[in-house]
């Protein structure tokens, strides 16, 4: 059982995948509880993943009994395991929402329940796509798991109509220009190597030259998997994705698919490609870029109007964050970046829950409109600071121990490229005070404009304001978590993974020679030396 | 050796036209274009010269004589990213069609305004 847990991490949503319209088609009922049940079966197997690599040893599952390097092989140790909870917990949030993006009352009407649980059974089938990315140890089926990914997205994007439908397309020809780039890069990789297993591959590379082609294939590789993790400047695609998608792919898609990526980045530059001259370069690089995400996303989410264009700057500047985290690379800096990852995705993704709920529910989608939300929707605005504070770094929540845990890795890198990342998290921080301070302020402060929605509500009674109710529970439970993540960080911070991470039992022979080998290039992982 | 200038010449091509043509479905048609460089890049490192394809034909005493035979895993691979690339097309083509029946265009300058 316990060997077969990584392969029923995929396996099970993706038959549901094909299992919940199935369902709404011959029985025009039932789908959405069916993937509502498949959608915590996920869950489960994550978090029993996630328990039994508590002890170091990770859990690998051969496809079709092929071992590796021959075969695919899916395994799961503590930095997966805890990325696969965390997409596992959040689609369980977005599941049981609306997934049409059509707005209560608007024209149109409702779906028909074949075409929602069509749309269900997308949503499972982009969980399996992350889940393959987070599980898999090969470079092609990465690639695959990349694209089952992105093309459910773009369809649960496309859902939204109207001018979602154009933020789908665009995003789709950036998303196939990152896989065709990723490829490219791999393509590079297997004709040095003849390999694409992620641990056989480091062996294979300390034997070959280095040379233009290894560093072409790490740079595609690379420029590839930061298209998808929209880091600056090739973030173009996010904040009309962000803005126009339905709600619950909003509040998903946000929280967690970027951050997918990231965390493949890290993977394959941090791990399989360490040691390699051109992949610390590019860390080098990322980690510049990053320091201009961070500060770009900060400033232009100050110049938004809208509450959710200004989240998606703010995601913006969250993946720069990350991603300096990443390069920067020591055991601190990527206990941080995880813990980073988790808040702000719990942050993020309650704070989207909310932002869709009040514009498509309600039309309230400007920083304007929110003002006097505290008087009628006291609840959503109890909410909604909690997850700002996160989302500044503020005590006593999540997001204040990452930041804090950001910091101290900048500043122990040292170097110019250290006092800089150190100088842009402290800004980052400020940005977000000024942005999110001015919605807070307009929640809690002032009082609903004349002959607005909220003035004209009712403060009590069967007519006052109400939310549904999934993403009433959605939004409150991202908010306790948030605050509990800053309640608990100790605890939290305890059961992130360490990094560099324990070498997997069975495989030791091999990883001697890769340690060896990286001993030669650029260290030790987790001692990348800053320039 | 030229094959393979002949390759990045088509995913520049590709890449180029997906992000300077103004109409989207000719962005898309640039999209495929790019795919297809990938997918020939794969099976052109894959060619050996005067090697077959690996179907057992004979094995001598010493066994099989491997250099004689290519390496169909990069076949395999692309075979799969044909049909990633096949799925990305079609689910492009009907968000076309929606986009077209919405809003009557797809050059993207005025789709774009309309974002606004």
């Amino acid at each position: 059982m316990r060997e077969s847990l990584p392969g029923l991490l995929v396996a099970v949503p993706l038959a549901g995948a094909a299992l919940v319209p199935l369902i709404g088609a011959l029985f025009r009922r039932g789908a959405r509880e069916t993937a509502l049940v498949l959608h915590a079966g996920v869950f489960a197997i994550a978090l029993a993943l996630f328990a039994l690599v508590q002890d170091g040893a990770p859990i690998a599952y051969a496809m079709g009994g092929w071992p590796g390097p021959w075969g695919i092989e899916l395994r799961l140790d503590g930095l997966s395991a805890l990325m696969a909870l965390l997409t596992a917990g959040m689609a369980c949030f977005a599941a049981p929402l609306d997934l049409s993006g059509r707005r209560s009352g608007a024209a149109g009407g409702r779906t028909s329940p074949f075409g929602d649980s069509l749309l269900r059974g997308v949503l499972l089938l982009l969980l399996a796509g992350l889940l393959g990315i987070v599980a898999t140890r090969d470079l092609f089926n990465l690639f695959v798991f990349m694209e089952i990914s992105s093309l459910a997205a773009y369809t649960l994007i496309a859902a939204g109509g109207g001018k979602a439908t154009i933020a789908a397309f665009r995003y789709l020809l950036a998303g196939t220009a990152a896989g065709s780039l990723y490829l490219f890069g791999v393509g590079f990789l297997y004709a040095l190597t003849g390999t694409l297993n992620m641990d056989d591959l480091p062996v294979q590379l300390a034997a070959a030259a280095p040379g233009a082609a290894l560093a072409t294939g790490v740079t595609l590789i690379a420029i590839g998997l930061s298209i998808k993790a929209a880091l600056f400047p090739l973030h173009g695609w996010l904040p009309d994705v962000y803005v126009f998608a339905p709600t619950a792919t909003t509040g998903f898609i946000a929280a967690v698919m970027a951050k997918v990526s990231a965390y493949a980045l890290l993977r394959l530059l941090g791990e399989t490609l360490f040691g390699v001259e051109a992949g610390a370069f590019v860390l080098d690089v990322l980690l510049w870029l990053g320091i201009g995400g961070v500060l770009v996303g900060g400033a232009l989410a100050i110049a938004q109007t809208d509450v959710a264009r200004m989240l998606a700057w703010s995601s913006i500047s969250a993946m720069g964050t990350i991603l300096i985290a990443v390069a920067v690379g020591s055991e601190l800096a990527v206990t941080a970046a995880l813990f980073h990852v988790v808040a702000h995705a719990l942050a993020k993704g309650c704070f989207f829950f909310a932002a869709g709920a009040l514009a498509g529910g309600l039309g309230l989608s400007r920083v304007q409109s929110w003002a006097g939300l505290a008087s009628r929707l006291p609840g959503t605005a109890v909410a909604v600071t909690v997850a700002a504070f996160s989302l500044i770094g503020l005590p006593p929540v999540a997001g204040f121990f990452s930041k804090y845990l950001l910091l101290a890795a900048t500043w122990n890198a040292g170097g110019a490229a250290g006092a800089a990342a150190f100088a842009a998290l402290i800004a980052s921080s400020l940005l977000a005070a000024v942005y999110l301070f001015r919605v807070l302020e307009a929640v809690w402060f002032r009082s609903p404009a004349q002959g607005s929605l909220l003035a004209e509500a009712p403060r009590t009674g069967p007519e006052r304001l109400r939310l549904p109710r999934p993403l009433v529970f959605a939004v409150g439970a991202l908010a306790a978590l948030t605050l509990a993540g800053g309640l608990f960080a100790a605890a939290v911070e305890r059961r992130l993974p360490r990094w560099p991470l324990p070498e997997p039992v069975g495989a030791a022979s091999d990883l001697s020679r890769l340690d060896s080998a990286r001993q030669e290039g650029a260290g030790t992982p987790g001692r990348r030396v800053l320039r | 050796m030229t094959v393979y200038l002949f390759i990045v010449a088509l995913f520049i091509l590709g890449l180029g036209g997906m992000s300077l043509l103004p109409n989207l479905l000719r962005k898309l048609l640039a999209m495929n274009v790019m795919q297809v460089a990938v997918i020939v890049f794969f099976l052109a490192a894959a060619f050996k010269d005067g090697a077959s394809v690996p179907i057992l034909a004979e094995s001598g005493p010493e066994g099989i004589a491997a250099e004689g035979y290519m390496n169909p895993l990069p076949h395999t691979l692309m075979l799969t990213a044909i049909v990633v690339s096949v799925s990305t097309t079609g689910l492009a083509l009907g968000i076309l069609i929606r986009i077209r029946r919405r809003f009557d265009t797809l050059n993207e300058v005025s789709l774009l305004r309309r974002l606004r």
